[in-house]
């Protein structure tokens, strides 16, 4: 199965601000807050 | 004819390996940039542990998210590249630039943030000491972007040449047209010394036109 590239550059721009929320939300956490 | 061969599409394991590197690295990136801000809230050092009284103890949570993110980084940061140079050669490259130009630019912010934008309470003016490696640490973020930028730039000039090269080699084509166009004004003298008939010269003129065609 193969994923249309238009498609991939969505996929990583959503994974990339994903991340960004898992790491704060990681880190509020982490810290207790 | 023409617009070159594109690539195939990737495999849905290559895009999702990427996706889970490209996030899990921007994860860890964002974890150690927000434990290097909590520690510059209290000062920009401290210490937990030990026989000794600490003068000032670390914010919670902050030797996990510094450990976590820092080998985060190097983990997923190889799951991205692994699974980007599958998808495609600049896949790999972005994920290069999303750790090293990432963590160098976020954690760059930190000092330049409470250097300049936000110093702290005791500090009347810019603190030199978080300023200057907030520049270098930018200047560190900034220089791969320009570099694959200046790269990605020269290599599609260098591209475009041997491309043109294989298409056009010198002298060849426009050879072949003019032979092609000699063969026309040929089969014209003979058509005006009523040597074809009229339907032969049809077919042959035709038949040199679509080959004319074929090749422009």
């Amino acid at each position: 199965m193969t994923v249309p590239r238009p498609l991939v550059t969505v996929i990583m721009v959503a994974a990339i601000i994903l991340g960004v929320i898992a790491g704060s939300r990681l880190f509020l956490v982490l810290s207790g807050g | 004819m023409g617009f070159g061969a594109r690539r195939p599409d990737p495999g849905l394991g290559a895009v999702l390996g990427l996706a889970i590197g490209l996030g899990g690295l921007t994860m860890c990136v964002t974890l150690v940039f927000h434990a290097m801000r909590a520690v510059m809230d209290v000062g920009g050092f401290c210490v937990d542990g030990g026989p000794f009284v600490s003068a000032q103890s670390c914010p919670d949570g902050t030797a996990p998210a510094m450990m976590l993110g820092i080998f985060g980084v190097v983990l997923f940061g190889g799951i991205a590249m692994a699974c980007g140079s599958r998808v495609g050669a600049r896949w790999a490259i972005a994920a290069v630039l999303v750790g090293w130009s990432g963590l160098f630019g976020a954690l760059g912010w930190n000092f330049l943030d409470h250097g300049i934008i936000n110093p702290p309470p005791e500090a009347d003016e810019i603190v030199r000491g978080w300023l200057i490696p907030g520049i270098l640490f930018e200047l560190m973020a900034l220089t791969p972007i320009v570099i694959v930028a200046v790269a990605m730039r020269a290599g599609f000039t260098a591209g475009a040449t041997p491309a043109q090269a294989t298409a056009r080699p010198p002298g060849g084509p426009p050879q072949r047209g003019q032979a092609l166009l000699d063969r026309l004004e040929r089969l014209a003298d003979m058509r005006d010394r009523g040597l074809p008939t009229p339907e032969d010269f049809e077919t042959a003129k035709a038949s040199i036109i679509a080959e004319l065609e074929a090749r422009s």
